[in-house]
């Protein structure tokens, strides 16, 4: 870290630029996504305006302008943190996203890290211990978590626990007995994927002669796996937690859904079937750039744990 | 894979011959069958796809005939059913069976369209950016990263947005949205494969770059892309159902088995095969795919790595 110090702070420069960017191109795309359609005032309005509506609405929001003025305006507005207003609601769209954002954060991260905190140890005994009983039913399991569509899975668990046995709550939030079943049915995807990918890391590094050396050295074989070879194993690692958590985002708009969870993933469900483009729009751009957030920590930690991304190799 | 050239053009020759062999089917046929991934994988596929194929055909009950004297019958082992709606009826009297068998079709047709579109799309872009490089490379690649901030069923879903639901607006937009997936790993595989001696053996005896691209390129890089498409085929089936879940996607009275969730949402209390069926039928096609896909990049690929 002592040699590379300027170069360590050149790189994170140049990662926060790449990540503005890339936010510039999810708000562009936003703004062609609204053009799709042809026309965004009818697409705003609905069937019932009347063509003196359409006119104003027009005029007001500046349709009617070239498209370039139109773009430079749409970036103004959102740089002064104007998102526009909610056409069903008639209220700004940023304060409803930022109401329910906390909601969606706190399943999104307990269920990553519930993920990631089961997975990651049950990859490594599985590559460890490979083929034995416990390898062979927790990549069963993995395959099977992997096919198992996400909201499905909180469906049928709402109907097993909330149901039939009536342990936790059908819906809602608020309580831990309401976390309890989105969670598990959210994390049940990554932890898969982890579990697998983890097993596959560790059995690429497992085979190698620095860990013969470590063991030659006379560590303990918790060392030699935990230190030497995990931290080896960590780079794939790191890329599907990071990965997975971006899926996670994805998965709960549908998953918020089925348990009801007052979250900006039913917010968009919710408004793309009030046809409120101004809300949806809100609300997929802060899960754009809750996602971008997770690829720069990720990159971050590549750079804490890789010595040759360090040093700039 | 980092190492000597040697291993490296080792495991393609691998490659290239197993696919030349995959040609054949009878020889593919031996492989699959004594393999235990690809011959559990590849008859759950094919049981699924006969089951799409004839299934309307055994079973020929109307999947949007309503029946309202005949509302949430149960499946017929329990004491209210019977064998005439073997699988029982939904909220409106609709045979269950009869939708999950049309639904398949729906749900089949949209994943292999879409994976089609999707391939076709990202192995274009991947063909072209890994090949030229330069500025066109680095274009294709930030619009890549711009619509990988999005996570894929919140793309879609703003898309409905403003297209509105309908089947073919989700194949429209599952297709076109698939295509970082494959544009990613064609262009690895292409930059790997363009430092290969019979990538410059063709050149420096003046081959066209087309020539150079289709006959020789595309051989070479085809294994991974065809592990990836098995991979995709079952995240678009997945992505249709959760978006007609939502009522996003595959519009009532059409089944599909995410519409069949949909319809379903109401009656967990009332009728627990309702949600049950149609999220097994997915589930299993899924898992048959997802095992014959692991079988298939084990088989194809030895260096790919489980991702």
């Amino acid at each position: 870290m002592v040699f590379g110090g300027s170069w360590v702070a050149g790189y994170l420069v140049k990662r926060v630029l790449q990540s503005m960017l890339v936010i510039l191109g999810v708000v562009t795309l936003m703004f062609l996504v609204l053009r799709l359609s042809g026309d965004p005032v009818a697409l705003l309005l609905g069937m019932e305006a009347t063509p003196e509506q359409v006119e104003q609405v027009r005029r007001n929001m500046g349709f009617d302008r070239g498209i370039h003025v139109q773009y430079l305006s749409f970036l103004t507005s959102l740089a002064r943190g104007d998102f526009g207003r909610s056409i069903r609601f008639n209220s700004p769209t940023l304060s409803m996203v930022l109401e329910r954002l906390p909601a969606s954060l706190e399943l999104a991260f307990v269920s990553s890290v519930l993920a990631t905190v089961v997975a990651v140890p049950l990859g490594v005994v599985a590559a460890v211990k490979r083929n034995s009983l416990l390898d062979n039913i927790s990549m069963f399991l993995s395959l099977l978590g992997q096919s198992v569509p996400t909201f499905w899975l909180g469906i049928m668990a709402i109907l097993f626990f909330s149901v039939k046995l009536k342990i936790f709550p059908t819906s809602g939030s608020g309580s831990v007995k309401h976390l309890i079943l989105p969670t598990l049915s959210l994390a049940a995807y990554s932890m898969a994927r982890i579990a697998r990918l983890t097993r596959s890391a560790m059995l690429d590094v497992l085979g190698q002669d620095y860990l013969r050396t470590a063991r030659a050295k006379g560590l303990t074989e918790r060392v030699v796996i935990y230190r030497h070879a995990l931290l080896n194993a960590s780079i794939p690692i790191v890329t599907v937690v990071a990965f997975m958590f971006a899926t996670v985002m994805g998965g709960a708009i549908v998953t918020e859904v089925v348990f009801a969870w007052p979250g900006v993933g039913r917010l968009l469900v919710e408004a793309v079937h009030n046809r409120d483009y101004p809300l949806a729009q809100t609300c997929v751009f802060f899960i754009a750039i809750f996602v971008t957030a997770v690829n720069l920590v990720a990159d971050i930690v590549y750079m804490a744990i890789d010595p040759r991304i360090r040093l700039g190799e | 894979m980092k190492g000597p050239i040697g291993v490296g053009t080792g495991l393609r020759s691998v490659q290239a011959r197993r696919l030349r062999e995959s040609r054949n089917l009878a020889s593919l046929g031996r492989r699959v069958w004594r393999s235990r991934g690809g011959l559990i994988g590849g008859s759950i596929v094919i049981v699924a796809l006969c089951a799409a194929a004839i299934g309307p055909y055994l079973l020929p009950v109307d999947p949007i005939e309503v029946d309202l004297g005949n509302r949430l019958a149960p499946p017929f082992w329990q004491a209210q059913g019977s064998a005439v709606h073997p699988l029982g009826t939904d909220h409106l009297g609709r045979d269950v069976l009869a939708r999950l068998l049309h639904g398949s079709r729906i749900s089949m047709m949209v994943g292999l369209v879409t994976v089609v579109v999707a391939g076709s799309l990202g192995v274009s872009l991947g063909l072209v950016s890994g090949y030229f490089g330069g500025t066109l490379d680095a274009v294709i690649m930030r619009a890549a990263d711009v619509q990988q901030a999005f996570p894929f069923l919140a793309l879609a879903i703003t898309v409905v947005a403003v297209l509105g639901p309908s089947t073919r607006n989700i194949i429209i937009i599952l297709g076109v949205g698939g295509w970082v997936l494959f544009a990613r790993v064609t262009r690895a595989e292409v930059l790997r494969a363009r430092e290969e001696v019979y990538v410059e053996a063709a050149g420096s005896i003046g081959a066209s770059n087309v020539r150079i691209v289709v006959r020789h390129i595309m051989p070479n890089i085809a294994s991974p892309i065809i592990v990836l498409a098995s991979f995709a085929f079952s995240l678009m089936v997945v992505s249709e159902s959760a978006l007609s879940f939502i009522g996003l996607g595959v519009q009532p009275p059409t089944p599909s088995w995410g519409s069949m969730l949909y319809d379903a949402r109401n009656y967990l209390e009332a009728a627990w095969w309702l949600p049950s069926f149609p999220g097994l039928a997915i589930m299993f096609l899924v898992l048959g795919v997802n095992i014959f896909g692991d079988w298939l990049r084990d088989y194809l690929d030895p260096r790919m790595r489980v991702l």
